[in-house]
C-alpha cells in the first residue's frame, strides 16, 4: 500500500459496482484463478481433485450403462460361501437370521435410526433382494432375506420400547442384548459346524471374512484385558512381559504375522490354517486393544480406586467392578476403530495365505474365461460388501458413544 | 455435641502415637499423637497443605504411615491385609469430590460394598440402601445415575454409600468444599443428624459454623503437626498457640 499522493485522488466505487461493470467472462476467470489456482501447489491439488472426480464419474457411468452384472449372479455362491457344502446352505441362512435381529437390537438400544440410516438400509435391502432374486436363484433365498430383514426391524422395534433413561428396565435390556451379542459368535459357529455341518477348512468367500473378523476382535478383546492390566501392574516381571508382547506385535505389520501363521505356527498349533489365522488375528488385535484399554485405565481418576477401597473392596474386586467397566467404556471408540480396521484387513488374507476369502474368490470368478472382462464389476461388488459392514459398524459405534455419554462424567 | 457427658467414660476408638508420613524428602505428618473416643465428633482445621487430608487418609490406610502407631477399635494398622480389610469395613470415608461410581446407579453404588464385601443378599442390601436414601433425604433418586444428580445429592449418596457398610467411624475430607453454596446446608444437615445419632466422626472442613455447633473437639494442624486441640469454645475464643491465633484471624 502506498500513501495516496496529493492531487491524484480517485473516485472509489463500492466493490460490487466495480465487479458488476465487468464482463462475465472476466469474472469467471478471476473466480477460477482465486479459488482454484491461487498458487502452484494449490493448482496441483485442484488438478488431482479434477482427475479423481473424472475417474469416479467415468466409473459411475460405466457401472450404470455398460457393466454386466451376470458375473455376480452366476458366481453368487462362489463369492459368498465358496467351498461351503451347498447342501448345508440353510446353516448360512440360519446364522444370518440369528445375527440380524441382534444388530437391530443394538441399533434400537444404543442408536435410533435417523432418516439417513433408513435410506442406507433401504438401499442395502434393495441390494440384497436384487442379489437374492436375480438370475436363476430359487425363491428360498428371497424368503430368507425378507425374514432376516423383518427380524432386524423386530429387534430394533422391541428395543426401541425400552426407555432411554437409565433405570432397571434399561439395565436389564442392555445386559440381555450385550450377553446375546457376546454369545452370537459361538452360536453362529455352532450352527455352521455342529452335527454334520461344515468343517473349518470349508469356510470360504465373504462368509470367511464375516467369521474371521469377529473371531479376531472377540479373541483380541479377551486377550487384551489381562494384557492391559498386566502392563499397568506394579510387578516388574509382569509389566515388562506384557509391554514386550504388545510392542513386539505392534512392531510388525499384519502381513508379517500372517506369514507366521503360514510357516511358523504350523509346528505349534496343529489343525487347519484357518484356525491358525484366527489365532494370529486375535493376537495381533489384542496388542492394539490392550493399548487402548491402558489409555482408559490411565484416564480414570484415582478417586475411583480410593472410593472402592474405602468401602472395603480388595484389589481384584476394585479392578473387576469399578475400574475395568469404566476403562472399557472409555476405550470403546478406539476399539471399534480397531475392529473396523481388522475387518478391512481380512481382505489381505488371500493375498498371503492359501485361504480364499471374498477377494480370493473374486479372483477365482474373474479367472473364468467367460468373465475375464468383468473384473471391475467383481471388485466394485466386493468393495461395496466390505463397505456396508464397515459402515454399519461405524454407525452403531458413533451412536453408541453418544448414548453411553462418553466424555460426560 | 450433647455427647460430652457420655464420651468422658467412652472407650478410645482411634488412637495414634507419633505418626509420621513422608513424601520423599517432604514430611507431611510430624509426630501426630491423638485419640478419639467413641461417639465423639472431631473437627480438623488447618491451613492448606498442613496435612489434614494426609492424616485422615492414614486412618483408613489410603496412605501408609512411615512411623508411629495407629490403632482403630483395637486393631493396629500394619501390613497385615486381614487387619486392613477389617478396618476398611469399619471406617467409612466421604471425599471432597464425592467419588461415586459413575457407571452404577445410585442404588448399586450403595449396595456394591454390602453385597460384594459383606455378602449380603441382594434384597436385603437394597432394602437397607432405600432406608439410607430415606435418611439422607433422596429416596426418589435410587434408579438414577450419579451424573444426573446435583452435587449436594451426590454427596448425600456418597454418605449413604459409606453408611451402608455399617461403619463405627466416619471420616469426612472437606465434604462440602466442592459444592455450590446453596447445597452446602443439605449436606451439613445430614452430617449433623449423623452426629446426633451417635456416630464417631472425624471431619476436615472449613465450615466454622459446623465446627462450633456440632464438634465436641477441634484439632488444629499446621505444617504436619497437631498444634492445638480443645473444645470449640476454648479453641475459637481462647486459643493458646500463636499459630492458631494467626489462622483464626485469617479465616474469621
Ligand atoms: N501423594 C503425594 N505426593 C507428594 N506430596 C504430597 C502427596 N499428598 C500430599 N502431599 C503433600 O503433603 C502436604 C499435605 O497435604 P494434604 O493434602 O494433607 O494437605 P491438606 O491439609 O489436606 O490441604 P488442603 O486444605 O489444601 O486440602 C502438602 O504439601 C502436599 O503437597
Ligand atoms: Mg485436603
Amino acid at each position: 500500500m502506498t500513501e495516496p499522493v496529493a492531487g491524484a485522488r480517485k473516485v472509489v466505487l463500492p466493490p460490487h459496482r466495480v465487479r458488476a461493470q465487468r464482463p462475465l467472462g472476466t469474472r469467471a476467470r478471476e473466480w477460477t484463478r482465486e479459488n482454484l489456482f491461487p498458487s502452484p501447489a494449490q493448482a496441483v491439488v485442484t488438478l488431482l481433485a479434477l482427475a479423481f472426480a473424472t475417474a469416479i464419474v467415468a466409473l459411475a457411468v460405466y457401472l450404470v450403462l455398460a457393466a454386466e452384472w451376470r458375473v455376480i449372479t452366476v458366481n453368487r455362491w462362489l463369492l459368498f460361501a465358496g467351498g461351503f457344502p451347498q447342501d448345508q446352505e440353510w446353516r448360512l441362512w440360519v446364522s444370518v437370521a440369528l445375527v440380524f435381529p441382534l444388530i437391530g437390537a443394538a441399533f434400537g438400544l444404543w442408536a435410533s435410526l435417523g432418516r439417513r440410516d433408513l435410506l442406507f438400509m433401504a438401499l442395502a435391502a434393495g441390494f440384497l433382494f436384487f442379489l437374492a432374486r436375480h438370475g436363476d436363484a430359487g425363491w428360498a433365498s428371497t424368503v430368507w432375506v425378507a425374514g432376516s430383514l423383518a427380524l432386524f426391524f423386530a429387534g430394533y422395534l422391541v428395543c426401541r420400547l425400552v426407555p432411554r433413561e437409565p433405570g432397571r428396565a434399561r439395565s436389564i435390556a442392555t445386559w440381555t442384548a450385550g450377553g446375546a451379542l457376546a454369545l452370537a459368535l459361538p452360536a453362529v459357529l455352532a450352527v455352521l459346524m455342529a452335527a454334520g455341518g461344515a468343517r473349518t477348512n470349508e469356510f470360504s468367500g465373504f462368509m470367511m471374512n464375516l467369521i474371521l473378523a469377529p473371531v479376531g476382535i472377540a479373541g483380541g478383546l479377551l486377550l487384551a484385558i489381562p494384557l492391559a492390566v498386566g502392563r499397568a501392574s506394579s510387578l516388574r516381571a509382569v509389566s515388562w512381559t506384557c509391554t514386550a508382547y504388545i510392542e513386539l506385535i505392534r512392531g510388525a505389520p499384519l502381513i508379517g504375522w500372517l506369514f507366521v501363521a503360514l510357516f511358523i505356527l504350523e509346528d505349534v498349533i496343529a489343525g487347519d490354517l484357518i484356525v491358525r489365522t484366527m489365532v494370529v488375528l486375535a493376537v495381533f488385535t489384542s496388542a492394539y486393544i490392550a493399548e487402548y484399554i491402558r489409555g482408559g485405565l490411565q484416564a480414570l481418576p484415582h478417586g475411583q480406586t480410593e472410593a472402592a477401597q474405602a468401602v472395603g473392596l480388595g484389589r481384584t474386586r476394585t479392578l473387576q467392578l469399578v475400574v475395568l467397566p469404566q476403562a472399557l467404556r472409555i476405550s470403546i471408540p478406539p476399539i471399534v476403530g480397531q475392529a473396523i480396521s481388522l475387518w478391512k484387513d481380512t481382505a489381505l488374507i488371500s493375498a498371503i495365505l492359501p485361504l480364499r476369502e471374498l477377494v480370493g474368490n473374486s479372483k477365482a470368478a474373474i479367472a473364468q474365461p467367460e468373465f475375464i472382462e468383468n473384473r471391475i464389476e467383481v471388485y466394485v461388488f466386493a468393495a461395496v460388501l466390505f463397505w456396508i459392514v464397515a459402515f454399519v459398524m461405524s454407525r452403531v459405534s458413533q451412536r453408541m458413544e453418544r448414548s453411553l455419554g462418553i466424555g460426560e462424567r | 455435641m450433647g455427647n460430652e457427658a457420655a464420651s468422658a467414660a467412652a472407650p478410645e476408638i482411634i488412637v495414634t502415637e507419633g505418626v509420621e508420613k513422608w513424601f520423599g524428602d517432604f514430611q507431611a505428618l510430624d509426630d501426630v499423637t491423638m485419640s478419639v473416643k467413641e461417639h465423639e465428633i472431631v473437627v480438623v482445621l488447618g491451613p492448606s497443605g498442613s496435612g489434614k487430608s494426609t492424616f485422615i487418609r492414614c486412618l483408613n490406610r489410603l496412605e501408609e504411615h512411615d512411623a508411629g502407631r495407629i490403632v482403630i477399635d483395637g486393631i493396629e494398622l500394619n501390613d497385615d491385609v486381614r487387619n486392613l480389610n477389617a478396618i476398611r469395613s469399619e471406617v467409612g470415608m466421604v471425599f471432597q469430590q464425592f467419588n461415586l461410581f459413575p457407571h452404577l446407579s445410585v442404588l448399586n453404588n450403595i449396595t456394591l460394598g454390602p453385597r460384594k464385601v459383606r455378602r449380603q443378599p441382594k434384597r436385603e442390601a437394597e432394602e437397607q440402601a432405600m432406608q439410607l436414601l430415606e435418611r439422607v433425604g433422596i429416596p426418589e433418586q435410587a434408579e438414577k445415575f450419579p451424573a444426573q444428580l446435583s452435587g449436594g445429592q451426590q454427596q448425600r449418596v456418597a454418605i449413604a454409600r459409606s453408611l451402608a457398610m455399617q461403619p463405627k467411624i466416619m471420616l469426612f475430607d472437606e465434604p462440602t468444599s466442592a459444592l455450590d453454596p446453596e447445597m452446602i446446608k443439605e449436606v451439613l444437615d445430614v452430617m449433623q443428624e449423623l452426629a446426633e445419632s451417635g456416630m464417631t466422626m472425624v471431619v476436615v472442613t472449613h465450615e466454622m459454623g459446623f465446627a462450633r455447633g456440632v464438634a465436641d473437639r477441634v484439632m488444629f494442624f499446621d505444617e504436619g503437626a497437631l498444634v492445638e486441640q480443645g473444645t470449640p469454645n476454648h479453641f475459637f475464643d481462647n486459643p493458646r498457640e500463636e499459630r492458631t491465633k494467626l489462622f483464626l484471624s485469617q479465616i474469621l
